[in-house]
């Protein structure tokens, strides 16, 4: 027994699904996306690779030691990955091509994927849990600033109306060298902090001066607590003196020992914990227009 | 286990201080030997069997087995290979402001590279096993700080480090071209190049330091200051922007080792530091009291291998971090008043409220050459827009970039924002020919589930009368069992009789 099929037969249904968007859709139901693919775009959406110029187009939009503070435009990034997403796309001025239709039919779930692949980079990176939901809104701010080449590890918490904290999509320098720092906040940001590293936090003393050849020099030390709770009491300030932990033959030279004799530190992480300074930190709230 | 302190400096932000993270082997090389040897129950020796060698005769019995590996553990000596180990300094390079209360630090990004080595003698750089928890470590890395007033003070010296090579470090009894002299260095007593690490020759390039040894003893720390000198600080990197290899590998906490220098900056001078090795140059430390100096010492000159130098300017004015920060936007950092402009746009206002209003909302007025190679000024606006977008300004997919250009009649301008993003899209996406591929493939497979469908959605019409039956039951077993040519035939037999039966069309066209 032979049967045959009539190719003309497929071609007009073929036709048919492809004019029909709930057909093609019904087609190739919902499709997953290759992780390299999801990577990429997310990437895209995170804009990262944007050259510089189409973010800021012109330098007085950012000029040295400055702050920025912005909303995303989703319908510019929505265009952007459409740009990317166009490859292999028929590109004629007939809107009704076969390539075109499909693409329609499959945009929904590329961009789905791209929003994923936009959350979890930062998560990725970081070892922590992606953001469940696509935020409805993505706020930010561009830092441009010689702190943020100074300290690379400058820290930065962002929060709702209410107090709760925002997640950072992004906060990346701009370069590797740059002074340029970028934001993408999960959500509109009501408050911004920035503070310094705490990795970054310097030794010093409050007060130094050199008069008749003697050295007149003083600290606030808080007091610490060895034991359970261990930690730092910053409302407690003990003012010590440190005059005689300098050098005779080299007055500004610290005695390292007797420093850590006078704040009562055993060894370095002790010593290290007493003569840091506190942690400076700036709050940027949002005005009322 | 070393001593812990954690810190809740700002709620939410906890650092601990460790006292030190030794690793596992110090920087040096090492011979590994492994040797079999084996006892009876009583503790003897058993002697390996003797063995009858071809001649009939007895062979002795075959020495233990025995095996010698040597092995390096490389890391920075006398500079680093790379730069970004050091993740910053304190002061930061070129900084002016108020520096003098404070001690100048480098932060590593290695947390155990400050014990790696030692400024001990000998070999016994790390502590024995199980002993590390008990004192600290010194660290072999100082930062020693110069100014002017030394020059001043020991005339014909430079505070400046110098280009050298590791050649230069060593005596010229094992290198005749060496500067060194009559200098002191790390290689005093060495007998032979063994001294050097693999990998080092005498032509690496490096950069030292020459200083004489009355001043090296007024500026470089004792032996217990260089234990108080490092620490690690254990952070979260949950706020912090992705630092290659640091904040992008996946760990939420990461670790940072300090090392603190021990003398104050001077006031309204520029102070150069310098973080330069003290490996094995325990000896040299001045000590604390002084001991008493011999008379030969204002001659000595001591050389040190320079890591990294930096220089800034102590002024009274203060540089604190929170300074820098409150006067962004040309605010007073000592005024209660807000910044006047906050928002991404350009600062110029126009007379025309259409252009001044197009400018409140962040646009860029940009040439615009168009296709018909005309001129005209268009409006430009990047993905960070100063007020929220109301969405449906676009209609996505486009087929072309002319497509997502936006007319506006009440200025006569277009609005290229989109149609730009669009072209950038498509241009990083056909740049990136790993992307442009996979997406074609992806967009192909999606196709053909399409054609596939339409096929199915035809024979299923053809065939909408046939009767579907279950798969013959010789291929319901899994895991399918290979099957002989022989046990092959019946199945393809009821395979063909089940297929027969299921292509039963009303009509055959």
């Amino acid at each position: 027994m032979t049967i045959s099929i009539n190719r003309a037969a497929v071609q007009l249904r073929l036709s048919a699904t492809l004019r029909s968007r709930p057909a093609i859709t019904q087609a190739i139901g919902d499709p997953t996306l290759p992780d390299d693919l999801t990577n990429w775009l997310g990437r895209l959406l995170g804009l990262h690779g944007v050259p510089f110029p189409w973010l800021v187009p012109d330098e007085r939009m950012l000029p040295l030691e400055s702050i920025r503070f912005f909303r995303l435009d989703r319908t510019w990034t929505a265009a952007l990955i459409d740009g990317a997403y166009s490859i292999g796309r028929n590109l004629s001025t007939a809107a009704a091509t076969a390539s075109m239709a499909l693409d329609h039919a499959a945009a929904p779930a590329l961009n789905r994927h791209a929003r994923t692949g936009a959350a979890r980079i930062r998560a990725i990176a970081l070892g922590v849990a992606p953001l469940a939901e696509d935020p409805p809104v993505i706020s930010g701010f561009l830092l441009r600033s010689a702190i943020v080449g100074a300290n690379p590890g400058l820290e930065v918490n962002a929060f709702a109306d209410d107090g709760t904290a925002r997640r950072l999509l992004r906060l990346d320098r701009l370069g590797t060298s740059s002074n340029v720092l970028l934001a993408l906040i999960a959500g509109d940001a009501a408050r911004i902090d920035i503070h310094e590293p705490p990795e970054h936090l310097h030794f010093g003393i409050d007060s130094y001066r050199f008069e008749s050849g003697k050295v007149v020099a003083s600290k606030n030390v808080h007091p610490f607590t060895r034991t359970d709770p261990v930690g730092i009491d910053r409302s407690k300030s003990d003012p010590k003196d440190f005059s005689a932990c300098f050098r005779a033959n080299s007055p500004r030279t610290m005695r390292m020992k007797a420093a850590a004799g006078v704040v009562g530190a055993a060894n370095s992480a002790e010593m290290g914990f007493a003569m840091t300074e506190g942690v400076g930190l700036v709050s940027f709230r949002r005005g009322t227009p | 286990m070393s001593t812990t302190i954690v810190s809740q400096i700002d709620p939410g932000q906890l650092v601990t201080f460790i006292q030190q993270r030794l690793p596992g082997f110090a920087d040096g090389q090492y011979k590994l030997t492994i040797s079999q040897h084996l006892e009876d129950h009583t503790g003897k020796p058993i002697p390996g069997a003797p063995s009858k060698s071809s001649d009939g005769g007895e062979r002795k019995p075959p020495p233990p087995l025995k095996q010698t590996y040597t092995f390096a553990v490389l890391g920075d000596r006398f500079g680093l290979a790379n730069p970004s180990s050091i993740v910053c300094t304190f002061p930061d390079n070129a900084a002016s402001g108020e520096f003098d209360t404070v001690l100048p630090h480098v932060v590593f990004a290695t947390p155990t590279l400050p014990w790696a080595r030692s400024p001990m003698d000998g070999d016994h750089v790390l502590p024995p096993i199980g002993q590390d928890a008990d004192g600290d470590v010194p660290t072999w890395l100082a930062i020693l700080v110069l100014d002017a007033d030394d020059l001043a003070a020991f005339p014909g010296f430079s505070i400046t480090a110098a280009d050298a090579t590791i050649g230069d470090l060593l005596p010229a009894s094992l290198n005749s071209s060496s500067s060194l002299g009559a200098k002191l260095s790390y290689f005093a007593g060495a007998k032979d190049l063994s001294v050097l690490d693999p990998g080092d020759t005498l032509t690496t390039p490096i950069r030292v330091l020459d200083l004489p040894l009355p001043l090296f003893h007024d500026l470089a720390p004792t032996l217990d200051d260089l234990s108080l000198l490092a620490h690690v600080r254990q952070v979260s990197l949950v706020s912090k922007p992705t630092m290659p290899g640091i904040s992008d590998i996946g760990e939420p906490a990461g670790e940072f080792a300090v090392v603190i220098g021990n003398r104050l900056p001077a006031r309204d001078k520029t102070t150069i530091a310098h973080l330069v090795s003290l490996e094995g140059l325990a000896g040299l430390l001045p000590t604390d009291p002084p001991a008493a100096p011999q008379p030969d010492d204002a001659h000595k000159v001591v050389r040190l291998a320079v890591l990294r130098s930096w220089a800034f300017t102590s002024t009274g004015s203060t540089a604190a971090f929170t300074d820098a920060l409150l006067g962004l936007n040309g605010r007073d950092p000592h005024s209660h008043d807000d910044a006047p402009v906050t928002a991404l746009r350009l600062p110029q206002t126009s007379t025309e409220p259409v252009v001044n209003a197009a400018l409140q909302l962040g646009y860029v007025p940009l040439d615009h050459n168009l296709r018909d190679g005309g001129k005209t000024v268009s409006w430009y606006r990047g993905p960070l827009v100063p007020e929220a977008v109301p969405p449906g300004r676009l209609t996505l997919p486009v087929a072309s970039a002319d497509q997502a250009l936006i007319f506006d009649p009440s200025t006569g301008l277009f609005d290229t924002s989109y149609a730009a993003a669009w072209t950038l899209g498509r241009l990083m996406a056909l740049q990136d020919k790993a992307f442009s591929t996979a997406l074609y493939a992806w967009k192909r497979g999606l196709q053909r589930q399409v054609v596939d469908a339409a096929e199915e959605a035809v024979l299923a019409a053809l065939y909408a009368g046939a009767q579907r039956v279950a798969a013959p039951a010789a291929l319901a077993v899994t895991p399918r069992p290979a099957l002989t040519q022989a046990e092959s035939a019946p199945l393809a037999e009821a395979l063909h009789r089940d297929l027969l039966l299921r292509l039963q069309p009303e009509t055959v066209r």
